[in-house]
């Protein structure tokens, strides 16, 4: 565990990955990739959701294959590498979920994999709590108790030990994915300090995050990417925030998006001083009748929390919700007899039961509708969901057809269809189009226009900035759980959303 | 400071396996088609090495059996379909029969059977209560209960098995109607059909496959997940004591170690029968065909004239295999 | 009475360590704190439970369950759990006796036995761990179900009791080194071995891995499937031991021998804190859950408690034990 110090500056990098393709299922997520990370450097990685940063890191961290390309370690050339490999190779990564078992020490949580020995099998436990505190000090993190449980840490504190876990099984290079994602602000200090002492000790440093400040204060260097290519690689002295905003966005619009023609109405509903659960602070706004409002935002900052909560699944500290003039229901059964739904952001988890068919799963809300004197009635069963699945074009069209068997377009269709039937009159869409194809996509949005026409209100949260700009009237950007700017349709541009999404001040975030 | 090397060792063989689709299809086609298979190719086999089998009286025995064993396997199919289990039902049968023949002295047979109903929906209360607001594991909570109830069986009865069983247990399990059919096969099948009823044609149902298939989804659709479970458990008790007292009116008096088996082979008929452990999968034909097969086999041990301890060794290899198989299935059809 | 002044300040600092103690290890202070109030409560109500040779009663009273128990915690501590403890002891002992039968009660037979014993405990986990990790079924499920195979298997081996245990066999379970009964030392040792096992050694905490989290401990290179056949091979092992004892003890191979013990074990278990999810524990929990229920027992006795109603109060404690410890994870 000798500390390594800072002496080839800058010859032959740390790590190398040259010319990096990856295919998912025909789609691109990485083409032609190249990247580098020197020693005694934090380099930064950004780019928006879905741009191809986690494929880049889990190819680094071995857990996927290049499909092409090379990955250069220690000037040694190699094909792919993987879990293994990677980490006898020095390469540690600390994500946001964390890896650390919270009823053992922490002492014992940092060498896991590999406690310091005596004889006859047993472990040295003064060695380790010794070497755990001599790893904790040198991250300037002494006062965190090594005999201490994991989980009577708070998370700064848990995130250190995912760190040292790290420095323990000997990682030169450290990938820290959003690690102050899930800090409040009095710790984000401290992290800066341990990662700059990091620096300091010649370690390589792959820092993502959305905030652009702190790559700006931390970063040596930084990487753009943008639909799975490199945009461009620079020195951090070299740039500014407006300029990386628009190297992680600006492409050309493409139209496939039905324009918008309905009149707006009424005030379907109202938020005012929503508080969630400590994570999201003084929501305010309106939807109205036929209008279409885009909830923007990178990764964690508060959008799917707040649809849940419009539905009733989460945790309100203060505020209120008006629905039609009356105050929301608390339980999605009830929001949706009052018309209120959620097409939720994870289709498979949240939004069906995947080992029965699609027409169970598209009567499941609408069982009241179907039944007479408390019996289903198979008729009009078939007849509602004969109807969805003809409106929504779901192909193949046989409703028995179990929802496991179906493609990602055709489940989140369902997803759509179900809620759908219960006749709505405000419907949330959580990322509507993730991860399903082309044609689909133009399905759902076209059915989007259609209940904007009949008078339908829709809140429709995004990661991909030009569906929101082609269907939204208007846009709210969110970060860190608060809104940062409301756009109207003229000023819609995707840096315009993207600089509301990265504007950051440390200050503006309350502790816990 | 030290390298990490991966010997690779006689599990890892396992671990690896890759699942081929030809491989899950075929598991999963046999751990729904298992039990009826075999149950037609035991009844052809019975008919070569113990032809006493189809002897009107045997045939008569293993209808009332099935019927019981049937009754109380509604139950469990119920539960387990919600991702729980219910260890206690053998108990709770012994409770309830007791409760009934033992009340009765003096009292009136109506009150007794309330007493009992109203006792078992105490329980299956209970345990839904532990697995839902406790978060206590489906089998603790239900063994504890096991426990529990067996206690309190002892301290009820203080230990004598007394009382005359009345009329109206023999009514539903021995009586023959129509002169042949055993009145125990007609409350199974009744109990069957309703119970089916249910599962499809009504919301109900369609909540348990829900809350067993995708809490999570469920949620996210509005049904009250812990309502289900409760109301499952209550159900499963009940069945429970149903098919308890049918037991004692087949059997003619109250036994101590009345339902003791029903717990393993409950739970192995309705596994064999297709239902997984983790919820959401299966049905009550299959579980009728995974009674039939137990009894079927339980039965040819009797009529080859084999010693009682075969019976046992073969209720816990048919819950062996039939676990090994779903628990096999479940893990391929989730990779 | 200097502990007792000082301004409140103070007074929390100088019992600050005692605080963090009685945190950490929370559910074992509980657990002894209750015997010891159980302890005093029916010192006062009856003399003769304070005498010398009733504790030692209590102890002796202890050692079967007790021995079974800590091979329980520790297939619970990787998440699961063995419900055919009692039948391996059973199975053992028959096996044993019938050995004996068969030879004549020849004494020179008792070592190498002992060691047959513990080999079919092995042999017997390692049945139960291969088919819980081969499978990926249902540990609970599996081993209930094994343990009927058991079941049917003892009532084969005989349905009556076995005679021709060699007498010197019979004398090792009231065997005393001195005032300390033999038995209580190999409960210490076994239980001492397991504790050392399980807080001080590699294989010991991965156990704690895989209960806790497999994700977890397949990246920290952990063996899993190894990990968890070594748990059930222990428990198999332990149960036997305790099979050995019960043999020396009843005199006879003993057909309806520990019947009920593995529900009294998962009591013994989780009453000792170590929770019935798995990843959390101590030996010296089970420990104390063990004392408490042979405690309880005894005082059962003294007071005279109907003995219907013993049952019913054991069945009452299982089901407040098992009702208390929520854990926070959910369906």
């Amino acid at each position: 565990m000798a500390e390594i110090t800072n002496t080839n500056q800058p010859s032959q990098p740390l790590l190398e990955l040259n010319n990096i393709d990856k295919s998912f299922a025909g789609i691109h997520a990485l083409s032609g990739v190249s990247f580098n990370l020197r020693d005694g450097e934090i380099h930064a990685l950004v780019g928006e959701n879905g741009a191809g940063k986690s494929t880049l890191i889990k190819i680094i961290t071995g857990a996927y294959t290049p499909d092409k390309g090379t990955i250069d370690l220690n000037g040694v050339t190699y094909n792919s590498l993987d879990p293994e490999r990677a980490r006898r190779l020095g390469i540690g990564v600390v994500y946001q979920e964390f890896n650390i078992l919270p009823e053992l020490s922490v002492a014992e949580n940092i060498f896991l994999e590999a406690p310091p020995m005596r004889r006859f099998g047993l472990i040295d436990m003064k060695k380790r709590t010794q070497m755990a505190t001599q790893l904790l000090e040198r991250l300037g993190q002494g006062n965190i108790d090594p005999n201490e449980q994991v989980k009577n840490l708070t998370v700064g504190e848990q995130q250190i030990v995912e760190i040292t876990k790290a420095l323990a099984t000997n990682a030169r290079i450290l990938i820290l994915d959003e690690p102050s994602a899930v800090l409040p602000s009095r710790d984000l200090d401290r992290l800066f300090n341990v990662i700059k002492t990091l620096r300091a000790e010649g370690h390589g440093i792959i820092y993502i995050s959305h905030r652009l400040n702190e790559i700006f204060e931390l970063a040596d260097r930084v990487t753009v990417l943008k639909d799975g290519k490199t945009v461009v690689t620079k020195d951090v002295s070299e740039t500014n925030n407006t300029e990386l905003v628009r190297f992680m966005v600006g492409r050309a619009l493409t139209d496939m998006y039905p324009p918008a023609d309905a009149k707006q109405g009424n005030v379907l509903l109202d938020v005012s001083h929503l508080n969630i659960e400590g994570t999201v602070f003084d929501i305010n706004f309106q939807v109205h009748e036929g209008e279409v409002v885009g909830l923007a935002g990178l990764g964690g900052c508060g959008r799917t929390t707040v649809c849940r909560t419009l539905v009733g699944l989460g945790k309100i500290r203060s505020g209120q919700i008006q629905y039609l003039g009356n105050r929301a229901q608390r339980s999605p059964d009830k929001a949706a007899k009052a018309g209120l739904v959620l097409i939720p952001e994870d289709r498979k988890t949240h939004g069906l039961i995947l080992n029965q068919s699609m027409r169970f799963n598209m009567v499941l809300p609408n069982l009241s509708q179907i039944k007479r004197w408390g019996v289903l009635q198979t008729r009009t069963e078939n007849q509602i969901v004969q109807k969805a699945i003809s409106d929504i074009q779901i192909r193949p069209s046989n409703p028995d057809i179990t929802a496991e068997n179906l493609s990602g377009g055709n489940q989140q269709k369902i997803v759509v269809g179900k809620w759908l039937l219960t006749n709505p009159k405000l419907v949330i869409f959580d990322e509507p189009t993730r991860g399903i194809d082309v044609g689909a996509k133009a399905e759902i949005y076209m059915r989007i226009r259609e209940l904007t026409r009949r008078g339908i209100g829709v809140v429709m949260a995004s990661s991909e900035l030009p569906e929101l700009i082609g269907m939204c009237d208007r846009i709210l950007v969110f970060h860190e759980g608060r809104i940062t700017g409301e756009l109207a349709r003229a000023d819609f541009t995707e840096e315009a959303i993207m600089i509301l999404a990265t504007a950051t001040e440390k200050s503006a975030l309350p502790c816990e | 400071m030290n390298s990490i090397p991966v010997k690779p060792n006689v599990f890892s063989r396992f671990t690896t396996l890759r699942a081929n689709q030809r491989l899950v299809s075929g598991v999963d086609w046999a751990g729904k088609w298992a039990a009826p298979i075999l149950d037609i190719l035991i009844l052809i086999l019975a008919g070569f090495i113990a032809p006493a089998f189809y002897n009107p009286e045997n045939l008569k025995t293993v209808g009332i059996q099935i019927a019981i064993l049937g009754v109380v396997a509604i139950g469990q199919t119920v539960v387990l379909l919600v991702r729980s289990i219910d260890l206690s039902v053998g108990m709770l049968m012994a409770l309830g029969a007791v409760i009934v023949v033992q009340t009765q002295e003096g009292a009136s047979i109506p009150l007794a059977l309330i007493e009992a109903f109203l006792t078992a929906a105490a329980i299956g209360l209970i345990i839904g209560l532990l697995v839902t607001k406790r978060q206590v594991p489906p089998f603790v909570a239900t063994f504890g209960m096991m426990v529990f109830i067996q206690g309190a069986r002892l301290a009820y009865s203080h230990g004598q098995a007394s009382g005359t069983v009345p009329e109206l247990l023999r009514a539903i399990s021995i009586n023959p109607l129509g002169g042949f059919l055993p009145a125990a096969l007609v409350v199974w099948v009744l109990a069957n059909l309703a119970v089916l009823f249910v599962l499809k044609l009504t919301p109900v149902g369609r909540w348990i496959y829900a809350v067993g298939g995708n809490p999570a989804a469920a949620r996210y659709a509005g049904i009250n997940i812990d309502a289900v479970v409760i109301g499952a458990h209550i159900f499963c008790s009940m069945s429970a004591l149903l098919g308890g007292l049918m037991l004692s009116g087949y059997i003619g008096y109250l036994d101590l170690g009345l339902g003791a088996d029903y717990n393993t082979n409950a739970i192995a008929a309705v596994v064999v029968g297709g239902t997984t452990f983790t919820g959401g999968r299966g049905n009550l034909y299959g579980t009728a065909a995974g009674v039939v097969l137990l009894i079927l086999l339980l039965n040819l041990v009797v009529v080859l004239g084999l010693p009682i301890n075969w019976q046992l060794a073969m209720q816990g290899l048919v819950l062996v295999a039939a676990t090994a198989l779903q628990g096999f299935r479940q893990f391929l059809l989730n990779r | 009475m200097s502990i007792l002044t000082g301004t409140p300040k103070e007074y929390v600092d100088r019992w600050r360590p005692v605080f963090a103690f009685i945190r950490k290890n929370g559910s074992i202070v509980l657990i002894y704190g209750i015997i010891l109030i159980i302890a005093l409560w029916a010192s006062i109500f009856s003399p003769a439970f304070r005498s010398a040779p009733n504790m030692v009663n209590i102890l002796r009273q202890s050692i079967i369950i007790g021995l079974i128990a800590i091979g329980q915690s520790v297939v619970v501590i990787t998440g699961g759990m063995d419900f055919t403890v009692a039948m391996v002891a059973r199975t053992t002992a028959l096996t044993i006796a019938t050995i004996f039968l068969y030879s004549h009660s020849n004494s020179d037979l008792i070592i190498p036995l002992i060691f047959l014993g513990i080999g079919i405990g092995l042999i017997l986990g390692l049945i139960n761990g291969v088919l819980v990790t081969y499978t990926h079924a249902n540990p609970f499920v599996i081993t209930f179900g094994v343990a009927n195979i058991l079941r049917g298997i003892d009532l084969a081996i005989s349905q009556n009791p076995i005679r021709g245990i060699p007498a010197p066999y019979l004398k090792i379970y009231d065997a005393q080194i001195g005032i300390v009964p033999v038995n209580i030392i190999v409960m210490a040792l076994v239980w001492f071995a397991a504790w050392i096992f399980t807080t001080r050694t590699r294989p010991g905490r991965a156990l704690f891995a895989v209960g806790g989290s497999e994700r977890i401990a397949r990246l920290s290179a952990i063996r899993i499937n190894w990990t968890l056949v070594m748990a059930y091979v222990f428990s198999g092992a332990c149960a036997a031991l305790a099979g050995l004892f019960l043999l020396s003890r009843n005199g006879v191979g003993d057909p309806a021998a520990a019947e009920g013990m593995e529900f009294q074990s998962v009591v013994a278990v989780a009453l000792g804190g170590i929770s019935l999810y798995g990843g959390k524990g101590s030996m010296i929990g089970t420990l104390g859950g063990v004392l408490l229920i042979a405690m309880l027992w005894n005082v059962f006795n003294f007071m005279h408690v109907d003995i219907y109603y013993q049952q019913l109060l054991l069945g009452l404690v299982v089901l407040i034990a098992v009702a208390a410890y929520k854990s926070p994870r959910s369906l």
